[in-house]
């Protein structure tokens, strides 16, 4: 099976794909946990850096084609057309000046990790018993590696949330707080057994897709912070 | 039109005269105030719905005329804005709640072309969409979102809501964490997900389709296309799945700690010789579909419809 590639990857995370490269895409996603654990890492990753209040200069060596996408945003023009600061126009900005695809390509040495990790695991396809079957050892180390990419990015985001949870309302705090604990539970049950039956592709792929749900949860609640 | 603007004016008049009357300003301004805006439109425009209130009532309804029309109450202190781009592609409309404890529900009522492709953005909100065919992309922290008709593509996203969805889509995304997600109709491409809600689809056919909770259970009732592809993914949730004891499909179910149970053929489930899990693979109407079940501890069913 061939893997989507970055710059599917990428405009697939951004919502840039037309209606057939996204088909296509999402086709290849129902199938592939590799590439599904790409985007969500990606999603993840710029879920986080649009969560980040833009008074606190990132690291130059790191951030500098962020800093210089917040820059080149902040004198792009409204459209002509609209009748009304703020409104939707027609044009939109160019793919490269978006901040999302911008904070991707920033952070796409992560992603790629993360994607690559999935990759060495696979699975997640129907048919997941001749896999197993025919590739019962798992390459060393790959489960590992891969619950702490899930892991580093779930973290960063849960931190990015902490810093800045009491902008969120009590009732919204209650149920993410909720949800992650629920989430949490079965990542630790799913890890427990992990370590008692490891090399298992069945368990690996049950990690994934909670560590899947834990990052998407908080990316959706990272979208709900105010950007100030 | 600036709607606020000419708020800005009654207010001011208002609140002179209840300075004048000595009367406080709250009781000047309206409880309620009605909204009716209408805008040409393109048939394909896209319209952007912005609620910022804590509690909102929203229905979109899509009709045959390249206009949109924007009726309701706000709330006599809140704020609405509203904009086209002058070729009509593009709508943005935009509800700031006052923040006063008594303040009512927004209630906004959206007529929007049938082919246009909407997004509403809202806390605590109801959302009805009905009738549009073009894109709906519909996000809200709790309440509900029902969406009816056959929209070509729907994204609908809830932190604590639950998700209805009456009519099949061509594309369906239905994503919640509490709440649950209910689906009456099918898809070509389709993926539901709950982290501890309820899934239930009754009905409708499917092409490739994805339902995902971590302790919510799935119940699935429905047809395959004979190339499909479902996978069904819960961590504890049971997993139910009714479908034709005849339907062309091969079926491939694994669980670590749950129970398998199948009312369609006589294959039983064995332990998998090579790691810790229960598998059970086979096959009805000659094969076809691929349908695959994966739990933690989950237990699955597999029923006669």
């Amino acid at each position: 099976m061939r893997h989507l590639s970055d710059a599917i990857l990428n405009g697939y995370a951004d919502g840039d794909l037309d209606d057939v490269e996204r088909g296509r895409a999402e086709r290849h996603l129902a199938e592939c946990a590799g590439c599904r654990a790409a985007v969500s890492a990606t999603r993840a990753l710029m879920a986080r850096a649009g969560a980040l209040p833009r008074d606190v200069a990132p690291p130059p060596e790191a951030w500098s084609a962020v800093r210089a996408a917040i820059r080149a945003r902040r004198v792009v023009p409204l459209d002509p057309g609209a009748t009304s600061p703020g409104v939707a126009g027609a044009r939109s900005r160019p793919v490269w000046l978006r901040w999302p695809s911008l904070a991707a390509a920033a952070l796409l040495l992560v992603a790629l990790s993360a994607a690559v990790t999935a990759r060495l695991v696979g699975g997640g396809a129907p048919s997941r018993q001749a896999a197993a079957a025919a590739d019962p050892a798992l390459p060393a180390g790959s489960t590992a590696a891969i619950d702490a990419q899930y892991a580093a990015v779930a973290s960063s985001l849960a931190r990015a949330l902490e810093e800045r949870r009491s902008t969120l309302s009590p009732e919204t705090r209650a149920v993410v707080t909720r949800n992650l604990a629920v989430i949490d539970q079965a990542i630790r049950e799913a890890r427990d057994a992990l370590a008692r039956d490891p090399g298992n592709r069945d368990l690996v792929d049950i990690l994934s897709a909670s560590y899947e749900q834990k990052v998407d949860l908080l990316r959706r609640t990272a979208e709900l912070l105010p950007r100030s | 039109m600036r709607a606020t603007l000419f708020l800005g004016a009654r207010a001011i008049r208002r609140a002179a005269l209840s300075l004048l009357l000595g009367a406080p300003l709250a009781a000047a301004l309206p409880a309620q105030r009605a909204l009716e805006h209408r805008y040409a439109i393109s048939p394909t425009a896209g319209i952007r719905l912005t609620v910022l209130a804590p509690r909102s009532v929203v229905r979109v309804i899509g009709w045959d005329r390249d206009s949109l029309v924007v009726t309701g109450t706000i709330g006599g202190a809140d704020r609405f804005d509203a904009g086209v781009s002058a070729t009509g592609g593009g709508a943005k409309l935009y509800v700031e709640g006052a923040a006063t404890a008594d303040a009512g529900p927004v209630r906004l009522e959206l007529r929007v072309p049938a082919r246009s492709r909407v997004w509403v953005k809202a806390a605590t909100a109801e959302v009805d969409a009905d009738g549009v065919v073009g894109g709906l992309d519909l996000n809200i922290v709790g309440g509900r979102i029902r969406v009816a008709g056959r929209p070509r593509e729907v994204s609908a996203e809830a932190m604590d809501g639950d998700i209805e969805i009456a009519g099949s889509a061509t594309w369906l995304r239905a994503k919640t964490a509490g709440g649950a997600v209910s689906l009456r109709g099918g898809g070509d491409d389709v993926a539901l997900s709950s982290v501890s809600g309820r899934i239930v689809v009754a009905g409708g056919r499917f092409t490739r389709a994805r339902f995902e909770t971590v302790t919510g259970d799935i119940d699935f009732e429905g047809e395959v296309d004979r190339q499909g592809v479902l996978t069904f993914d819960s961590h504890s949730g049971d997993v139910v799945l009714r479908v034709p004891a005849l339907l062309p499909a091969s079926y491939d179910i694994t669980t670590i700690a749950g129970a398998i149970v199948n009312e369609l053929t006589g294959a039983r489930a064995v332990v998998a010789t090579e790691r810790r899990a229960r598998e059970l693979g086979f096959a009805t109407g000659g094969g076809g579909a691929q349908i695959a079940v994966r739990t933690f501890k989950g237990d699955v069913a597999i029923r006669r419809r």
